[in-house]
């Protein structure tokens, strides 16, 4: 996959796992790791480009005797996912496009 | 490989990072690595599952030359301050030179008792060999009782030089650790403890 591509993807996936409930290092990377490969080292720098863009807060929280880090997604997160959403809809269409052109290409 | 040994092995090969990146790459491992032993993996397998330490070093080294641009600069020292420094001058500045002054002769202190407590032990030492070569010379001349007599004060001036050899010895390694120290607290007090 085209590196700029993924980047954008990846930021996204990460945004994704913790929509719904604040999430910890390592289940983002459970939850993401399914779809698209993702490792420690990668999520880190998203992690902070994410925190530094604020479309995230980080706090820490008791675990276990230990401190871990969560992260919570703020309405900006949230607006970047949507944004995702509704331009993939439009990408859709153009992909529905060019299949159905290179479909016509291949019988003719 | 253990957890510290696996963390200890990325510090050392981030060192030109700076302390606080270091600690917060660090922290964010420790957890991934903390939050696999939860799951019921080993220390081992932990560390082996986030990767070899060149990997996490090649990511972490090359995700920095990816994005060098946000480095904000802590470092500098705004208008206001650097004009607050040039106002009062006239009172830091003296106190600068008298601190350093002082921390100077300080030193200069240290090393002359050194200096002088070899010169002690060198002294006693030749004194001590002009004891035994003043015993050849006494016999030769034909007066033994005083030639025993220089040569025993003679030999216990070398034992003597030979037991303050060591005792000085010792001094010497305490005053370097001594200025060692003091040198770490004058840094410390010019950095504000920023540096380790």
């Amino acid at each position: 996959m085209d590196i700029q591509l993924k980047r954008g993807l990846l930021d996204v996936c990460v945004l994704a796992a913790i929509k719904d409930n604040d999430s910890y290092g390592y289940q983002i990377i459970k939850d993401v790791k399914p779809y698209i490969t993702i490792s420690e080292s990668t999520l880190y720098p998203i992690l902070r480009r994410l925190e530094a863009g604020k479309y995230l807060t980080v706090y820490s929280a008791e675990h276990n005797g230990r401190l871990r880090k969560y992260y919570k997604i703020t309405p900006v997160g949230l607006k970047r996912i949507s944004d995702f959403t509704e331009e993939w809809k439009e990408i859709m269409s153009i992909y529905q496009f060019i299949t159905k052109a290179s479909e016509h290409n291949d019988e003719n | 490989m253990t957890k510290i040994e696996y963390l200890s092995a990325i510090k050392a090969k981030l060192n030109h990072l700076s302390p606080s990146e270091i600690d917060a790459y660090l922290s964010f491992y420790a957890e991934m690595i903390d939050d696999r032993i939860e799951e019921g993996m080993s220390e081992d397998e932990a560390v082996r599952d986030i990767g070899t330490v060149d990997e996490v070093v090649g990511q972490i080294l090359s995700e920095k030359t990816d994005s060098p641009a946000k480095q904000s600069n802590k470092r500098g020292l705004s208008i206001g301050s650097i004009l607050f420094l040039i106002i009062t001058s006239p009172v830091w500045l003296p106190l600068l030179i008298a601190m350093a002054a002082v921390v100077f002769s300080v030193y200069v202190v240290l090393w002359s008792v050194i200096v002088s407590l070899y010169a002690v032990d060198l002294a006693v030492g030749v004194a001590g060999v002009a004891g035994v070569i003043g015993l050849i010379v006494l016999c030769a001349v034909g007066k033994p009782a005083a030639a025993m007599l220089l040569a025993g004060a003679g030999m216990i001036c070398i034992g003597l030089s030979i037991l303050m050899l060591f005792a000085f010895n010792a001094i010497t390694k305490l005053t370097i650790w001594l200025s060692k120290v003091l040198f770490k607290g004058v840094k410390l007090a010019i950095t504000g403890g920023k540096t380790k």
